[in-house]
């Protein structure tokens, strides 16, 4: 998610300059794309292990976690982990620069 | 006690009725204040940029989650429509000045597909609050949005630096074909339009019983999504950062979850996660695919996203339809408000499908 943070930075100054332009964003699913995918992959899993265990129904009215662990068993807590995994990168690579393998290639 | 929200009143107001919205302008407007704002409205563009991503990208895809299978009947229409957009896009392709004129379309398009869902969510608060619409009403809520619509597809069809001039990285054709006047005098009808709606729910005599009102947040939703296209340019331009996503996406997002929370709950429940995945698929994955075969990314990605959305557009004023009984019933449980709201037209039989 770095690119769609460091747009909004770069462009402080056209801020509500064109409404409509501002559709450019759409630029950033592309730049994304990977790590979207994870997040939504990894939100998939957890939420559909909410949803088996608890019986969901309804966010609004019946949306809540269940407070014994005992009832989520390993394959459970296995899948919530998962999808932990997945979606914690994306924070990380908010908070942190970007990954630089340029030595990689300069390195002889 | 009667439900009047189509989700719980916090959600509502929030995130269908405009709530979000005015709050978020409230917010860069008082950023303006400052003397040094330049970090608070970058956040707020972060803001706004991921609401575009996560809502208004994702609502486009969610008309997939309230289409439903229908057993034997293939209905001409359903594959026309398809093969027409693709082909169209297919063109788009291979003639360079195509996808100016598509954007410029969805553009023209975006306020008729903007005003009637309000039109419609208004209605539907109506019938839930059990509050009677007739035939005079109706035809006010549909000549005030009508005549909005139009007065802001006069004023791209005026002046060329009027409206946009760039969408998406490309350069719009210029359509100047109204004079000056037309767009004044549009504008001037949708306020007199407005007045007269208002007008409507006045009682005709002394004698008359006292009228029902639609609920308050139903006006509410209304009047900002009317606001979205009458206020003047230099506000529309800060508000638009927000309205997108934070109003008319949520609004969807909102409608489609209420839809289907009975009738498919595990897609309601985790319908945000398969939204983006399918997002991510059409608006990164086609355009990509597409210029793997030489064609420039922005116009892949230009026509991609015109596509989707018309066929967002076309697909929405066939399924959201109040007049049909099935979407009644997804949103109301009770039959006897429904039959009260539809009476003036289903006397003649002509509104009940």
């Amino acid at each position: 998610m770095k690119e769609i943070i460091l747009i909004s930075v770069l462009r402080p100054g056209e801020v509500g300059v064109n409404n409509f332009a501002l559709l450019q964003a759409l630029l950033n699913i592309i730049l994304n794309a990977a790590e979207l995918t994870m997040l939504a992959i990894g939100s998939l899993v957890i939420l559909t292990v909410i949803y088996k265990k608890n019986q969901i129904k309804t966010i609004t009215q019946n949306f809540r976690l269940t407070s014994k662990p005992d009832h989520l068993d390993m394959r459970d807590k296995f899948a919530i982990f998962c999808g932990s995994c997945l979606i914690v990168p994306m924070f990380l690579s908010t908070m942190f620069p970007p990954w630089d393998f340029s030595w990689l290639v300069n390195n002889p | 006690m009667r439900n009047i929200w189509i989700i719980s009143p916090v959600l509502d107001s929030l995130f269908i009725c405009g709530g979000l919205v005015w709050l978020l302008y409230s917010l860069h407007l008082f950023a303006l204040t400052q003397t040094n704002h330049s970090q608070q409205l970058a956040l707020l563009a972060a803001v706004s940029n991921l609401g575009f991503l996560f809502i208004s990208e994702t609502h486009t895809v969610s008309t997939i989650f309230v289409l439903e299978r229908k057993s034997g009947a293939v209905n001409i229409r359903n594959i026309l429509i398809p093969a027409f957009l693709l082909a169209v896009g297919t063109l788009c392709c291979f003639i360079s000045a195509l996808p100016a004129v598509l954007l410029k379309l969805y553009l023209l398009w975006v306020p008729q597909h903007f005003l009637a869902q309000t039109r419609g969510i208004f209605l539907l608060y109506c019938l839930k609050a059990n509050v009677a619409i007739t035939p005079t009403k109706r035809f006010w809520l549909l000549t005030t949005t009508r005549l909005t619509m139009l007065y802001w597809m006069a004023v791209l069809l005026t002046d060329y630096k009027q409206g946009p001039t760039e969408f998406l990285m490309v350069r719009l054709p210029n359509w100047g074909v109204l004079p000056t006047g037309v767009a004044s005098a549009l504008m001037l009808l949708s306020f007199l339009s407005i007045l007269a709606f208002t007008l409507s729910f006045l009682p005709i005599s002394k004698n008359d019983t006292k009228t029902k009102l639609p609920p308050a947040h139903a006006f509410a939703m209304l009047i900002t999504s009317l606001l979205l296209f009458l206020l003047p340019r230099e506000r529309l331009d800060d508000i638009w950062l927000y309205a997108p996503a934070y109003f008319h996406g949520s609004q969807y997002l909102c409608l489609v979850y209420a839809r289907i929370k009975e009738s498919k709950p595990f897609i309601a429940f985790t319908m945000m996660p398969l939204a983006l995945l399918c997002a991510v698929a059409v608006f990164a994955g086609l355009p990509m695919l597409i210029s793997s075969f030489s064609v420039p990314l922005v116009t892949a990605l230009a026509v991609v996203f015109c596509c989707i959305q018309f066929q967002h557009f076309i697909t929405d004023a066939e399924i959201w339809k109040l007049s049909r009984k099935p979407v009644r019933q997804a949103f109301c449980n009770s039959v006897i408000e429904e039959i009260q709201f539809y009476k003036p037209r289903a006397l003649d039989g002509s509104n009940f499908k």
